[in-house]
């Protein structure tokens, strides 16, 4: 999740500074990505009774990023900052953006557990149920 | 887990009610009107960059953080707006001085600019040629033990910076500098075993038990003078043997190289000490007392056959008997050298003059014979 978080941090940042700044975090962020799907791909090829635990952890573990994925501090920057300004239009805009990266961001996420072997994740997460709802608004939108 | 949020976001109505009010444009911009000072850091030289120094500006800045930290246990970032609720993160290290040195700040920049990789900046073609068999077996094991002590050295921070409040953000990413200064010497000790062809060398046992007992210091101070300037002075004594008798580029760079980060690891070590019996002079008699029972520990590491043997051998050049002596005059010389300059830097640190009461000087002595 923050991987692409920093992602469209670089994609909205307003100066070339900020740009090189997200992208090089991105650059560490990766390797840690990468490390943590090789891991849980090993454990669940090693130990699959574990699947089940992780399951567990997963659920309490995607409530906090719900939570704070979507707290205000983090939210309204973005929108801000993706619209371009404060007015109507650049509200309206950001938004639409801002919504948009978090679909992707919260596919992507899937898309990774499904690679380390969890494709059933979608199926009982409720941060998946809630990024139906927000497709659906995109949609509405 | 064993901390649950106060809230199970995906029920919290509010929550979902205010996401979807901010998301139809009504943004509520509470965090706009924060009341946090207005102050814009600065670069002091441009060819260094923004630094850490620079950056320590009002209530922003490391000079800011109080002795005692009666309010701040959060995750929240130093000088940030706090707001209720923040989680406390169980932090049992609170106490500035039990922390800090002057220059810390300083040091982890220094860290950063001066990485290196010891996969390229080590020319290991200089070793791959035949070499001398008895000079690759000594630094082979050399090497062994060198990476044992690194192991260690990796660990000390390892096991106190989640304890360490995160006010002392500069200091804590320090620590985490030296853990990654650790790690490579791990990785260019290992490294210069194997390419040597004689593969790892023997554990040692002595070696071990002394790097656990200086492993299981109960205080952070204690732990700081064990790790920092205790064991830190005899590594960079190591290394700097290993520096003086490499007959190559690869060796030396590899020595020279690792002794600039124990370096910092020591400078830190003194400027703790320092600080810390500054501000706290009663606890000079407990950190005298510690270095009273575990100096013990350096001759176990420093004076282990698994080092003080490759050591000599390589000094000697070879086996035969008039080489050896001239090996082990050059090694009981060099433990003379590092006793001198690890009391002298105890000294520097506020410790005092530990001649009189260290077992050191009078060992290095009866060695020199």
């Amino acid at each position: 999740m923050v991987l692409t978080l920093f992602r469209f941090s670089e994609y909205i940042s307003p100066t070339e500074g900020d740009k090189k700044l997200f992208r090089l975090v991105m650059q560490d962020e990766a390797r840690h990505v990468g490390y943590g799907m090789q891991h849980l791909k090993w454990v669940l090829d090693h130990f699959p009774e574990k699947r089940e635990l992780i399951h567990h952890h997963l659920d309490e573990a995607e409530n906090f990023v719900f939570g704070g994925g979507y707290a205000t501090e983090v939210l309204e920057p973005f929108i801000i900052l993706s619209g371009k300004g404060l007015k109507k239009e650049n509200v309206q805009e950001g938004i639409r953006i801002t919504n948009a990266f978090q679909v992707k961001q919260t596919e992507e996420y899937f898309e990774r557990l499904a690679k380390c072997g969890m494709p059933e994740r979608r199926e009982r997460s409720r941060l998946w149920k809630m990024l139906e709802l927000n497709k659906d608004a995109l949609g509405a939108a | 887990m064993s901390y649950f949020a106060e809230k199970d976001f995906f029920e919290d109505d509010q929550l979902i009610q205010l996401v979807t009010s901010i998301l139809e444009g009504n943004l509520t911009l509470e965090w706009y009107r924060v009341d946090t000072p207005r102050l814009r850091a600065q670069p002091a030289d441009i060819r260094r960059g923004l630094t850490y120094d620079d950056c320590n500006i009002g209530a922003y800045g490391y000079d800011a953080i109080p002795e005692f930290l009666r309010n701040r246990y959060s995750m929240a970032s130093r000088g940030s707006a706090l707001v209720e609720k923040l989680p406390d993160l169980g932090y049992t290290i609170n106490r500035r001085s039990d922390v800090w040195a002057d220059g810390v700040a300083a040091l982890y920049e220094e860290a950063k600019a001066r990485r290196w990789a010891p996969a390229v900046d080590v020319p290991w073609k200089d070793l791959a040629t035949e070499r001398p068999p008895l000079r690759e077996a000594a630094m082979a094991q050399a090497c062994t033990l060198l990476e044992e002590v690194a192991l260690v050295a990796m660990e000390m921070p390892g096991r106190w910076v989640f304890s360490i409040n995160q006010e002392f953000l500069e200091l804590k990413s320090f620590l985490c500098a030296q853990m990654i200064d650790e790690a490579r010497h791990v990785e260019v000790c290992r490294k210069r075993a194997l390419v040597s062809g004689h593969g790892l060398g023997r554990a040692s046992v002595a070696a071990e038990q002394a790097l656990k007992e200086l492993l299981s210091a109960e205080t952070y101070p204690e732990a700081s003078v064990a790790a920092n300037l205790l064991l830190g002075s005899f590594a960079l004594a190591m290394y700097r043997g290993l520096a003086a008798l490499a007959d190559n580029r690869g060796d030396r760079l590899l020595a020279t190289l690792s002794m600039q980060d124990v370096a910092r690891s020591v400078a830190y070590g003194v400027a703790h000490v320092r600080y810390h019996l500054d501000h706290q002079p009663a606890r000079r008699g407990a950190l005298s007392e510690y270095l009273d029972r575990t100096e013990h520990t350096v001759l176990g590491i420093a004076g282990s056959p698994e080092f003080l043997e490759p050591l000599v051998l390589l000094a000697a050049g070879s086996r035969d008997a008039a080489a050896l002596a001239r090996g082990a005059a050059f090694a009981r010389r060099w433990f003379g050298r590092a006793v001198d300059e690890y009391l002298e830097r105890c000294a520097a640190a506020g410790l005092g003059d530990r001649r009189a009461r260290s077992v050191l000087p009078r060992l290095a002595r009866t060695l020199a014979g």
